[in-house]
């Protein structure tokens, strides 16, 4: 633990430079990646300020609230997406225009990069063939079609639901899931037709066809920088540079070619913007331990504060819920309906009220983290001899008395197995914290969810398995300092 | 002495004991007598202040100690059960200081106290750093015993200390009993069921039944002369045994 604490202490003192950090956020794919990554490096060469990443951020809803939260300063966005979904007004065409209405909001927006990339809908070349199914019009003779589609684009007003009024077609049959899941499902023939993003590398790669907009349904989503005005006038060179090296200068050909480097060419992100950058990359095969070592530390970080909380806090609740036996139901029935809110669903929900990153992050580890805690310190103190109990009460201790001379000690055991659960719960819900921006082990899993690449999935997933085991262990071993040595030799 | 006054217990609708009154003369050992569930380990529970009267009032001498805190009342009275009630995660030496501790008496007079204690109780001084469990049962009451005595109470309260233990370990242990007895001078009361004990510590007996003392005197004196029929049984019950 002491060990721990040290690591942690280092680290924080590495970040305190001088230099203001510009935060860079991305969404969570590929091109999302890609575009922030080219953004980050710019900034960095420019050299105002230093770059902190939060890349693969989930959705829209969490990267503009976290824009707006000045928790990131600055990302990729596109045109379509700022009018539809952020600002709600579908009326806004021109780039001016939104960026006249993103003024009540004191953002603004840069000029096209130069690239499109619009939703498509995509289905197999030869089904395409075989069905003479070519336009989107077409589609109302397929009503039957098996479709797999994100949950983004079932539920934006600009999605699913507009697309089948402007066409007048009722797809019944859809189910939704992760975007980079649905080529896989597609190749599978668990679906049929898919939704995909024009500039989409994958487009070639799965031999798929793109059916006509032919009643021209969806909007232009041209990609521009999004950001503060205080940031263009506290950064102003760097808004400059960034504004001559990203107008114009990726066309669509170029987006599909640099999501293609990573996504079927195994490149990595930073290798792709190198590319666009025109900087000779060091081929960057760098060693998978140097990319693990900060996430583990992150994801040990964020265990072992959130852990340290639930035991302190989780020990307090058990103690209490034992001394007051109506309140005991009462506590234990609160922490246990933290425990049936899935981890996702509950990280999500703490978005509006801590923000994105570590904070809700925390405060769902530390939710998580207290039912074993509280239930084992009050199941363990229940379950103490009553003649021991009674020989307490005849010394006359006092209630704190009570509880460190005898019931602590006593239910030390019980208390211990609470928070090794925890522990070992709270390792594999750290995972799901990237997904909020969280960092840790999780990072590597969403990325390589992502990329469709399994080697990147596995290098956060056995890390986190391992750790998990290594937490296993460790706790055991903390059993032989913590729990008195007369209540270990009782047991063998 | 100790004087129950007109004690009453009743637990819900059930009733214990009624207008009880009892007094045990200082300095002398006081055995209570009498079968299963008939009050024994309800009056140690009244005087130890584990249970509150009902109705009535405890001395201890001039004392009223019905409703004194708790951690007074545990320096004036030393208590010593079946199975030792020692703490299990508690080394032997530390179970036994526990008391003092709580008293924040000053530890090395309290160690030089653990020491004559040791050696009158006649426990091996190797055992202090032993857990209970590690223990054998005539080895736990020494040690249960010496904690009982360690804050030098003037009462004893003992409840069936010896039942638990097998014939040859409890004959050793009524040994050192009766010399702790003799040499501190304690007022003890002791319950237990078995006449031989009885009759091996007593200055004075009380026969107990259902929550009435059924007759009260030395041990020979209810041996010879039972006052009553369940006296009488009672004592016929177990004379193979004397
Ligand atoms: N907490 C309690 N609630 C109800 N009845 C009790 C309680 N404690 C003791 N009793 C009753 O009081 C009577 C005397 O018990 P006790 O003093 O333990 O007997 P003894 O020690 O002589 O065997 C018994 O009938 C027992 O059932
Ligand atoms: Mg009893």
């Amino acid at each position: 633990m002491k060990y721990i604490l040290i690591v942690f202490f280092l680290c924080s003192t590495i970040f305190a430079k001088e230099l203001p950090t510009i935060t860079v956020g991305s969404k969570p794919f590929t091109e999302g990646y890609i575009t922030s990554e080219i953004i980050a490096q710019i900034i960095e060469n420019v050299g105002e300020a230093r770059v902190v990443r939060k890349f693969g951020l989930g959705g829209t809803g969490v990267v503009f609230s976290a824009l707006e939260n000045q928790e990131i300063d600055i990302y990729p966005e596109y045109t379509g997406t700022i009018s539809e979904a952020i600002l709600k007004q579908k009326n806004l065409k021109t780039i001016s225009e939104i960026q006249k209405a993103l003024e009540v909001k004191s953002m603004t927006t840069s000029e096209s990069f130069g690239f499109n990339n619009t939703y498509a809908l995509a289905l197999k070349r030869d089904y395409s063939e075989f069905k003479h199914l070519v336009s989107m019009s077409d589609l109302k003779n397929f009503q039957t079609i098996k479709g797999g589609f994100s949950h983004e684009f079932l539920d934006r007003a600009d999605g699913f639901r507009a697309m089948s009024n402007h066409y007048n077609i009722e797809l019944k049959n859809k189910v939704s899931m992760q975007h980079a899941l649905a080529y896989e499902a597609l190749k599978n023939k668990q679906v049929e037709l898919i939704e995909v993003y024009s500039t989409d590398a994958k487009i070639e790669k799965f031999n798929l066809r793109i059916l006509k907009d032919d009643k021209n349904f969806f909007p232009k989503y041209l990609a521009v920088i999004l950001t503060s005005k205080s940031f263009v006038k506290k950064y102003p060179k760097t808004w400059k540079v960034l504004t001559d090296k990203l107008v114009g200068k990726i066309d669509t050909r170029e987006m599909i070619k640099l999501n293609a480097l990573v996504e079927l060419e195994g490149k990595t992100i930073k290798q792709a913007a190198n590319y666009f950058l025109n900087i000779k990359s060091s081929g960057e095969s760098f060693g998978i331990f140097k990319r693990i070592r900060p996430l583990l530390i992150e994801h040990l970080e964020m265990v072992a504060f959130s852990l340290i909380a639930a035991t302190i806090f989780g020990i307090i609740a058990g103690v209490f819920a034992s001394k007051f036996k109506f309140f005991a139901q009462f506590i234990l029935l609160i922490t246990g309906l933290f425990q049936t809110i899935p981890s996702l669903a509950l990280l999500c929900f703490l978005i509006p009220l801590v923000g994105i990153g570590k904070p809700p992050a925390y405060v769902a580890l530390f939710l998580y983290g207290l039912l074993p805690i509280v239930r084992n310190t009050y199941s363990g103190i229940q379950s103490i001899d009553p003649k021991l109990k009674e020989y307490s009460q005849i010394l006359g201790m006092s209630s704190l008395e009570k509880i460190f001379h005898v019931e602590l000690p006593l239910a030390s055991r019980h208390i211990m197995s609470g928070i090794k659960t925890s522990a070992v719960i709270n390792v594999g819900t750290t995972t799901l914290a990237a997904f909020i921006g969280a960092g840790g082990l999780g990072d590597l899993i969403v990325s390589g969810l992502t990329l469709n690449d399994h080697r990147v999935i596995l290098m956060g997933a056995i890390p986190s398995a391992l750790l998990a085991l290594a937490i296993h262990y460790f706790f055991e071993l903390l059993d032989l300092i913590v729990i008195p040595r007369g209540l270990r030799i009782g047991e063998k | 002495m100790i004087t129950l006054s007109d004690v009453q217990v009743k637990f819900d609708q059930l009733t214990i004991f009624d207008h009880l009154q009892l007094e045990f003369e200082s300095n002398k050992t006081h055995v209570l007598l009498g079968p299963s569930g008939c009050g024994k380990t309800t009056i140690l529970r009244l005087i130890s202040g584990l249970l509150k009267p009902t109705k009535g009032e405890i001395f201890l001498d001039d004392k009223n100690i019905t409703q004194i805190e708790q951690k007074d009342r545990s320096s004036l009275l030393g208590f010593m059960v079946q199975e030792g009630g020692l703490f299990p995660h508690l080394t032997i030496r530390d179970n036994i200081l526990l008391p003092g501790i709580l008293h924040k008496k000053d530890l090395t007079c309290l160690k030089t106290r653990l020491k004559e204690l040791v050696e009158m109780v006649q426990l091996d001084p190797l055992h202090l750093n032993r857990y209970p469990i590690e223990l054998s049962g005539g080895q736990k009451q020494r040690a249960a015993l010496i904690r009982a005595l360690i804050l030098d109470p003037p009462v004893l309260l003992m409840d069936e200390p010896m039942s638990a233990l097998d014939p040859l370990v409890r004959m050793s242990l009524q040994k050192s009993l009766k010399v702790v007895f003799n040499e501190l001078k304690k007022t003890v009361i002791l319950v237990t069921h078995s006449l031989n004990e009885a009759s091996f510590f007593a200055h004075e007996t009380y026969l107990l039944n259902s929550g009435k003392i059924e007759q009260r005197g030395s041990f020979e004196e209810i041996l010879k002369n039972p006052a009553t029929e369940f006296a009488r049984d009672f004592i016929n019950s177990q004379v193979p045994l004397v």
